[in-house]
């Protein structure tokens, strides 16, 4: 593996490397990562790892990378974002896009991920830091008891019976605005208008919906949350009024996706998939990586299920809404309208979208599977919100526990070197299992209490898995995004009370 | 869910000998002796619900990281994001049990989940018999999600494989509990079993597998 790095793995710029073709068989494009220095490291080190690991281990996000740069009909580059770690199929953090007037072009579950929408949404209120600092503990247990969270935690709302499912899956926000659990004003500031129209569900297996009839309005486990922050840092002023933020601001960020619903369409979609390679003539380096003809039955099939599941999702975060709305009620005995609970906007990391993007001074219809990336377009794109027109899209940014998180928005330059997209969060830096062996619960625990940060966690185990030392340093990393230009940051929010699975 | 009713009656023994079928290495004797492991266990910890039984695995100190069973155990290996589920056994039906039982290890504590339901459960793969073990995980996982149980325990598994068109057939007995969060540790949830570099290892006298589960 190491000889191959050094023979194949260029640095081109400060903010970049290429993977050149040829690290692994039958690369169709070169591969494309951002990191500097510090990020480069991390990276050498997967790789190095792994070369003197044993049989049964992962493949390392460069190895990922170069794999998807194989499919059939990528243009471009495969693209990893300064947060990429090993994945399954795709790396975490790659972005990778098909042309769809390509008859040989390809769409790949593996792309989109298993947590199909996963995303982040934020709200704020017209509450200040003050404001929230007596009543923190108080509102860490509302939002804990609101929403449910941690492996097997029951849905408390929502779809009753199968119809109801799917409704939620061809009208996603919709669905949730009828219901009265979102607010009309919430649907103009989601990616997509919080409804994604080319969804079937009549592509999602009754095994699926079953799985999502139990768990829509769960939180879910592992990174996701629910997070309330303060803004603490505002790096554009003009920027951030236009989002309604300033410095001191309590917000509010929910972390989830489509649950076991995005779960098992992927699942299926993978086993239906791989029996069908050999007859459709695809061939891929990694079984992970298995995907049909975006024009062909199989993967137009997919396609409608994976946006079925984005509703299902969008409706999934709004019902979160719902519950984190009464929870803030609750604590500030204030209607949420009086608190002006308003969203800042809903965005995904984990799908594959149909995009125009100029190419080579062409427009082309493309197909862009963002797994662990963010969507940001610059300024005056059509796609944006008419209210952020000008700023370019907001992609909202997770820390981690204890850790600052950021609101970014999309720039030009970015459009011409990624396909409009950014980074999603930190990136894991320590596999769980180390961080299981390394780090001590109690200890993450009275490192919270230090930072005042107010934490409700289902597991104990998780609070050393998600430890903010296991995680990369997202300052380091949202700062190569910015020095790439591929966003520039608006703000930052430090956490006061979070609620995680 | 309601209970296998033959199950039920089987009683202690009998249900023990089904358990532990198959594995080559147990020999009758050593059923009702504790394994030296768990008594040393049961002991410091005081924990007689470690279950006494040979052929149950040991959960070290209350901790859920790694299992032991007298014919094979699991482990959780480093991975960035996710975890691979490392389990072994002297044949690779046994391998499959130990795997699917550490797939549920990583999302609860099994020391404390009692095996009052039980079920045969079945799944199919193509291609190899990397297919056949995920779709066994995957079943055992749609258990959880669906009907809400746990499995504690699979055993008297079964694989079969049609050699031409290399479509692969696994069944086995389940045992395992309802999920009551109140009564049972809520440990990290388990997305979806991956493909990706999925291993089966067959040695000489022992058969490692390896899965990526999605954390």
């Amino acid at each position: 593996m190491e000889s191959l790095v050094n023979k194949y793995v260029k640095r081109t710029s400060p903010t970049s490397l290429v993977i050149g073709k040829g690290f692994v068989p039958n690369m169709n494009v070169p591969g494309k990562v951002f990191a500097n220095s510090t990020l480069e490291k991390l990276l050498l080190d997967e790789a190095s790892e792994i070369a003197s690991g044993s049989t049964g281990s992962f493949i390392p996000s460069l190895a990922q990378v170069a794999n998807v740069a194989a499919l059939p009909g990528i243009v471009g580059e495969s693209i990893a974002m300064p947060d990429v770690h090993s994945g399954y199929g795709f790396a975490i953090g790659n972005v990778a896009a098909f042309d769809m007037d390509n008859p040989s072009s390809i769409v790949s579950p593996g792309g989109v991920g298993f947590d199909i929408n996963c995303g982040v949404r934020m709200l704020r209120t017209n509450l200040k830091e003050e404001d929230v600092r007596p009543v923190q503990e108080q509102l860490a247990q509302n939002l804990f008891d609101h929403v449910p969270v941690g492996v097997g935690s029951k849905s408390l709302i929502g779809a009753r019976t199968y119809s109801d499912i799917d409704q939620i899956l061809n009208y996603g926000i919709d669905w949730a605005l009828r219901e009265g659990y979102a607010w009309p004003e919430d649907k103009e500031l989601c990616e997509e208008q919080g409804r994604i129209v080319k969804a079937d569900a009549n592509h999602v297996s009754q095994k699926a919906k079953g799985r999502g009839m139990s768990q829509l309005g769960t939180l879910g486990a592992g990174n996701h949350y629910a997070e309330v922050q303060v803004v603490d840092e505002v790096f554009d002023a003009t920027s951030a009024a236009v989002l309604g933020l300033e410095k001191g601001t309590v917000c509010m960020m929910i972390h989830s996706g489509s649950r076991g619903l995005g779960h098992q369409i992927a699942s299926e979609t993978v086993t239906k998939m791989e029996s069908l390679q050999e007859q459709m003539g695809i061939q891929v380096n990694d079984r992970q990586l298995v995907c049909a003809r975006i024009q062909s039955k199989e993967g137009e099939e997919y396609l409608s299920a994976m946006n079925a599941a984005a509703n299902f999702a969008y409706a999934n975060r709004s019902i979160m809404t719902f519950l984190a709305r009464q929870a803030f009620a609750k604590t500030f005995n204030a209607t949420p309208d009086d608190l002006d609970m308003n969203l800042v906007y809903d965005v995904s990391h984990n799908i594959a979208k149909e995009e125009m993007h100029l190419l080579n001074g062409e427009v082309r219809r493309l197909l862009v599977h963002r797994k662990g990336a963010t969507r940001a377009f610059g300024p005056f794109h059509p796609l944006i919100p008419t209210a952020y027109q000008t700023i370019g899209q907001p992609a909202l940014v997770g820390g981690t526990m204890g850790t600052a998180s950021y609101v970014l928005l999309g720039t030009d330059e970015g459009m011409k070197t990624a396909f409009g997209s950014t980074c999603h969060g930190a990136g894991r830096a320590l596999s769980r299992s180390k961080s299981r062996a390394m780090i001590d619960s109690m200890d993450v625990a009275e490192r919270l209490r230090e930072a005042n940060v107010s934490a409700r966690v289902a597991s104990s185990h998780l609070l050393a898995e998600e430890a903010p030392q296991s995680y990369k340093d997202v300052f380091e990393v949202v700062q190569t995004c910015e020095e790439a230009k591929l966003s520039r940051a608006a703000v930052r929010m430090k956490p006061v009370a979070v609620a995680k699975g | 869910m309601e209970p296998d009713v033959e199950w039920e009656v089987l009683g202690r023994r009998e249900r023990q000998l089904r358990r532990l079928r198959f594995s080559e290495m147990v020999i009758q004797d050593q059923i009702d002796a504790p394994a030296p492991r768990t008594a040393e266990l049961a002991e410091c910890a005081g924990r007689e619900a470690l279950g006494l039984d040979g052929a149950e695995a040991v959960i070290q100190g209350g901790h859920q990281e790694g299992g032991q069973t007298s014919e094979g155990g699991f482990t959780f290996e480093d991975h960035p994001a996710d975890v691979i589920i490392h389990a072994w056994a002297s044949s690779i039906e046994g391998a499959f049990c130990a795997c699917a039982r550490g797939m549920s290890a990583y999302m609860t504590d099994l020391a404390k989940v009692e095996e009052p339901v039980s079920k045969r459960i079945s799944a199919t793969g193509k291609g190899d018999e990397r297919s056949a073990l995920e779709g066994l995980l995957d079943t055992c996982l749609l258990r959880f999600m669906l009907d809400g149980i746990v499995t504690k325990n699979v055993y008297n598994l079964e694989l079969k494989v049609d050699p031409k068109s290399q479509s692969w057939e696994v069944s086995a007995d389940s045992s395992g509990d309802t999920f009551d969060p109140k009564k049972h540790s809520q440990g990290t949830e388990v997305k979806a079993i991956t493909k990706s570099n999925t291993t089966v290892v067959r040695g000489k006298d022992r058969v490692d597998v390896y899965v990526i589960v999605d954390i």
